[in-house]
C-alpha cells in the first residue's frame, strides 16, 4: 500500500491541505487543486503532477 | 481519372479550362512536349483523356455558387471566346458583367473553327447559372464611352480595335477608377491561349478589384524541377481499340501512366518536412496563419512548434530548384512571433540564459596581450568551445600567440541564440558589443574556430575581416596527436560549412597530415547535427530523430570541426572527435560531453585561467557568490537527472538558499525532506533537500514552465487567500 505522505508547511507548522491554486502560462490562467498551506498559501507540487498533467497542459498551450 | 471517377475528372478539367468541349476539340496539346514520359515511352494522351471524361461524366452541370452580388461593374469588349472566358469566371463570383459585341452573335472566330452545336452548347452549358448583360451589334469606338466601369477587358479578337492600348504597358489605369486589361487573339494568341488569357485576366482583374493593385497575371509555366530518373519506369501508351477514343477502362489505364510529377526536392532532404509529413506549401500556409496578428482565442496558430523546430540550416533554399527560401520565411516568422509576444518563451530561454552567462562578467574577455595596445589578430573561439573544454581555447590561444604575439582574445557569443529566438533587440546588442570590442582592440583580423560564428559574422558584421583558425594552422604547421590505433574516421561536415569549400579541404588535409585515414560520408549537402536553430527544447523528439539519422550515416567514428556537432553526437554515445582534439591533444573519441552545469563552470574556469596566465596584473575574478560557497551534496544520479533536464546546479542552489532564508518550504513528516521552489527567469525550479552537517544534500529537483500565481498573497500584498 502506498505510504501516505504528511506534509507540513515549515513556516506555519500546519498540515498542507488540498486547495485550489491558480496557475498561468502564455497568457492563460487556470486553477487546480494541489497541496497548500491553509495559513500562508505556500504550495507544494509533486514531481508526478509536474511531469504528468502539468507538462501536458504546457504543451497544449504552446501549440495553441 | 486514375481512380475511374469521371465526374471528378470532369470537374477538375472544366475548372481548369472554362469551356471543356471547346478546348478538348481544339487543343493543340502543348503538354505533350513537356511530359517527362515523352523522353522514355510516350507522353500521356491528355486530349483523349479529356474527351473520355467528357463522354463518361454524368454530372456536368456547372457549380451554382450562392454568393452575394458584388458592387463592381466590368465591361468586356468583344464577345469572342476570350471575353466570354473572362466573363464566365467573374460572373461566377457575382460581379456585374456587360459584354459589348459589335456583330450580331457571340463566339467570335469559333464560328470558323467548330460546328455551332459544339461551341454554342458548351457556352450555354457553362453559363447555365450565371448572368451577364449582352449588348449585340454594339461597337465601342472609344473607351471613353464605357469609362464608368470599374474594369474594362478588351478582347476584340484578331485585327480588332485596340483603342491605342497596345502601344502602352498593360494592364494600366485608364483614369483614377477604371483599370484596363486586354487579352486574347488581339494579342496574337490562338484559340486555346485566348481562353487561358481570359481566365487568367479574370484572376488579375479580381486582384485589382480587391486590392487596387494593377498587375498582369503571372504567366510563368516553366520549372527547374528535376524528376528523379528512378521514377521513370517504362510504360507503353494505351492505344484505343475502337473509333480512336478511349473506353472507360482504357482511360483509367492511360491516366495511371501519369507519373504525377511534382517537385519533392525539399521533401527528400528536409528533416522538418519528413518529421511533420507535410508538403512545403502546407508548411507555408500554416506558418502564415500562425504569424497573422490576432487574438489566439479567435484564430488558430497551428505552426508555433513547427516554426521553432526548423534547424535554420538553409536546407530548403539550398535544395530547391527554384531557390525558394522557406528557411528565411520561418526565420522571419520567429521574429514576428517574438515581436507579437507570442513566441513561447520556454523554447529559447535556456539558450538565451546560456548566452547571457557566456557574455557575462564571469566568462567574457576582450583583451590584447599586455605589451600591445593594438593587435594584428584577435581569436574569437565562440562560446561553446571553452564550455565543452577550456583546453580548446587555452591551447589554441597559446599556439596563436606563437604565430603572432600581438593576438588578442574575445570570449563572447556570436549572438546565434538571440537570432534563433527571433529576439532582434537582444541580438542587436550582442552584435554591437562584438563590434565595439573589435574596434577597441584596434580592428584586428578575426580568427574564428567555429563555422557557425563565421556565418553570423558574414551576415551581421560583414565589414569585419574574418578568417578560420585552420587557415593559420595550415600555413604555420602543427604537430598533431598521431592516430595510434589506425582507426578510420568519417568527416562530418557541419551545416555551417556548406559555403566554405576551402575550409572543408583544409580540415581534410590537416586530418590526413596527422596520419588519420578518412572515409567520406558522401552527403550531397552538409547537414545539421540537430543543434542548429536550438530546436531540442521546442521539439525534443525531432532533435532525437535527426541525431540518430546523422549518426547512422557511417559506422566509423566521426571527425568534425563544430563543437556542437561533437557534443551532440557524443551525448548519443557516438565516438567522435573535434579536429582540435587531435591537433592539440585534448579529448578522446569516447569522452563524455560535459553536463550543463560543467559547461557554465568551464567558461568561468577558462576566464580565471587566462587572466592568471596572461593578465596577471588584472584583479582575479575568483569571487565566489553566496550560492557557490554553500555546501551542496548531489549524488551522481541526481546530477545526471539535472543535466538531462537542463537544470543548472547554481539555480538549485538559489532555490535552496531562498527557501531556507524565507522558510517558504514544506517538510515531509516522515522523511524530513524539505521542498520548495523559486522562479528564475520564467521557469519555476523545485528542490527537495535535507540538511546535513555544514550544508545540504539535494534529494530531487524538477522544473515547470507554468507559473504559480497568488504569490502576492503570501508576501502580504493581498490577504484573500482563496481569490
Amino acid at each position: 500500500m502506498e505510504k501516505k505522505q504528511k506534509l507540513i508547511c515549515d513556516r506555519c507548522k500546519v498540515e498542507m491541505v488540498d486547495k485550489e491554486v491558480q496557475f498561468s502560462y502564455l497568457g492563460k490562467s487556470f486553477r487546480h487543486k494541489v497541496k497548500r498551506c491553509p495559513e500562508c498559501g505556500q504550495v507544494y507540487i509533486s514531481e508526478e503532477l509536474v511531469k504528468g498533467r502539468m507538462s501536458q497542459v504546457e504543451k497544449m498551450l504552446e501549440d495553441k | 481519372m486514375g481512380r475511374g471517377n469521371c465526374n471528378s475528372a470532369y470537374k477538375v478539367y472544366r475548372d481548369a479550362v472554362g469551356f471543356p468541349q471547346i478546348v478538348a476539340a481544339l487543343c493543340h496539346e502543348p503538354c505533350r512536349d513537356v511530359c517527362p514520359r515523352e523522353k522514355t515511352d510516350s507522353s500521356i494522351n491528355l486530349n483523349l483523356l479529356e474527351k473520355a471524361c467528357l463522354s463518361y461524366a454524368t454530372k456536368i452541370d456547372p457549380n451554382d455558387y450562392n454568393l452575394p452580388a458584388k458592387n463592381k461593374n466590368i465591361a468586356v469588349v468583344g464577345g469572342g471566346i476570350s471575353g466570354l472566358a473572362c466573363t464566365l469566371r467573374l460572373s461566377a463570383k457575382k460581379y456585374s458583367l456587360s459584354v459589348y459585341e459589335k456583330s450580331g452573335r457571340i463566339g467570335g472566330h469559333l464560328w470558323d473553327k467548330l460546328p455551332e452545336e459544339v461551341f454554342m452548347k458548351d457556352i450555354e452549358q457553362q453559363f447555365k447559372f450565371e448572368n451577364y448583360t449582352l449588348f449585340l451589334n454594339t461597337e465601342i469606338n472609344s473607351l471613353e464611352e464605357i469609362q464608368d466601369y470599374d474594369v474594362i477587358y478588351v478582347a476584340t479578337g484578331k485585327g480588332g480595335t485596340d483603342f491605342g492600348l497596345l502601344n502602352d504597358k498593360l494592364p494600366r489605369l485608364l483614369h483614377e477608377r477604371t483599370a484596363v486589361f486586354a487579352g486574347g487573339s488581339i494579342l496574337g494568341k490562338d484559340t486555346i491561349e485566348a481562353i487561358a488569357d481570359g481566365l487568367n485576366n479574370a484572376a488579375a482583374i479580381e486582384r485589382y478589384l480587391r486590392t487596387g493593385v494593377v498587375l498582369p497575371y503571372e504567366d510563368n509555366r516553366t520549372t527547374k524541377m528535376e524528376l528523379d530518373p528512378a521514377k521513370l519506369i517504362c510504360s507503353k501508351p494505351v492505344v484505343p481499340e475502337k473509333d480512336g477514343f478511349f473506353s472507360k477502362e482504357e482511360a483509367v489505364a492511360e491516366a495511371n501512366r501519369c507519373l504525377r510529377c511534382q517537385c519533392d526536392a525539399c521533401r527528400n532532404y528536409s528533416d522538418l518536412i519528413a518529421f511533420y509529413n507535410k508538403w512545403p506549401s502546407r508548411v507555408r500556409d500554416e506558418v502564415v496563419a500562425t504569424i497573422l496578428p490576432g487574438n489566439a482565442d479567435l484564430k488558430a496558430a497551428p505552426a508555433k512548434r513547427l516554426i521553432n523546430t526548423h534547424m535554420m540550416d538553409g536546407i530548403f533554399k539550398e535544395v530547391c530548384p527554384m531557390s525558394i527560401d522557406l528557411d528565411g520565411m520561418i526565420m522571419e516568422s520567429r521574429r514576428s512571433l517574438h515581436r507579437q509576444g507570442k513566441q513561447p518563451w520556454a523554447f529559447h530561454e535556456y539558450w538565451l540564459r546560456d548566452m547571457d552567462s557566456a557574455n557575462g562578467e564571469m566568462a567574457e574577455i576582450a583583451k590584447a596581450p599586455n605589451d600591445f595596445s593594438k593587435s594584428n589578430y584577435v581569436f574569437f573561439p565562440g562560446c561553446q568551445l571553452g564550455a565543452s573544454d577550456p583546453r580548446y581555447v587555452l591551447e589554441t590561444y597559446e599556439y596563436l600567440l606563437k604565430y603572432d604575439s600581438s593576438t588578442a582574445l574575445i570570449l563572447h557569443c556570436c549572438g546565434a541564440p538571440a537570432e534563433w529566438a527571433g529576439d532582434e533587440e537582444k541580438h542587436k546588442k550582442v552584435i554591437e558589443k562584438i563590434k565595439k570590442s573589435w574596434t577597441d582592440l584596434g580592428m584586428p583580423k578575426i580568427i574564428l574556430a567555429c563555422p557557425t560564428c563565421k556565418q553570423k559574422f558574414n551576415k551581421f558584421l560583414p565589414d569585419l575581416p574574418v578568417m578560420f583558425l585552420y587557415d593559420i594552422i595550415t600555413e604555420f604547421g602543427i604537430e598533431a596527436r598521431r592516430n595510434e590505433d589506425n582507426q578510420i574516421y568519417s568527416v562530418f561536415d557541419p551545416c555551417s560549412s556548406r559555403y566554405e569549400p576551402q575550409l572543408r579541404n583544409e580540415i581534410r588535409s590537416l586530418i590526413k597530415q596527422a596520419g588519420y585515414r578518412i572515409e567520406e560520408i558522401y552527403e550531397d549537402h552538409p547537414r545539421c547535427c540537430s543543434f542548429g536553430g536550438q530546436v531540442s527544447i521546442a521539439n525534443p523528439e525531432f532533435a532525437e530523430t535527426v541525431v540518430k539519422k546523422r549518426i547512422e550515416k557511417s559506422n566509423n567514428p566521426y571527425m568534425t570541426y563544430c563543437i556542437n556537432c561533437r557534443d551532440v553526437f557524443a551525448s548519443e554515445g557516438k565516438p567522435v572527435l573535434h579536429i582540435l582534439d587531435i591537433l592539440f591533444d585534448i579529448q578522446d573519441r569516447d569522452s563524455k560531453p560535459k553536463t550543463v552545469t560543467q559547461r557554465h563552470e568551464n567558461r568561468f574556469e577558462l576566464k580565471n585561467t587566462l587572466l592568471k596566465k596572461y593578465w596577471k596584473d588584472e584583479a582575479n575574478v575568483e569571487q565566489k557568490s553566496t550560492e557557490d560557497k554553500m555546501k551542496l551534496v548531489i549524488s551522481p544520479e541526481t546530477r545526471e537527472k539535472l543535466d538531462s533536464e537542463r537544470i543548472l546546479e547554481n539555480d538549485i542552489r538559489q532555490v535552496i538558499l531562498y527557501c531556507n532564508k524565507t522558510k517558504k518550504r514544506t517538510r515531509d513528516w516522515e522523511s524530513g525532506y524539505y521542498s520548495g521552489y523559486k522562479k528564475i527567469g520564467n521557469m519555476t525550479y523545485w528542490a527537495e533537500y535535507r540538511t546535513i552537517e555544514g550544508g545540504f544534500e539535494l534529494v530531487n529537483a524538477y522544473c515547470h514552465r507554468m507559473k504559480i500565481d497568488l504569490e502576492l498573497v503570501w508576501n502580504g500584498k493581498r490577504t484573500d487567500v482563496d481569490t
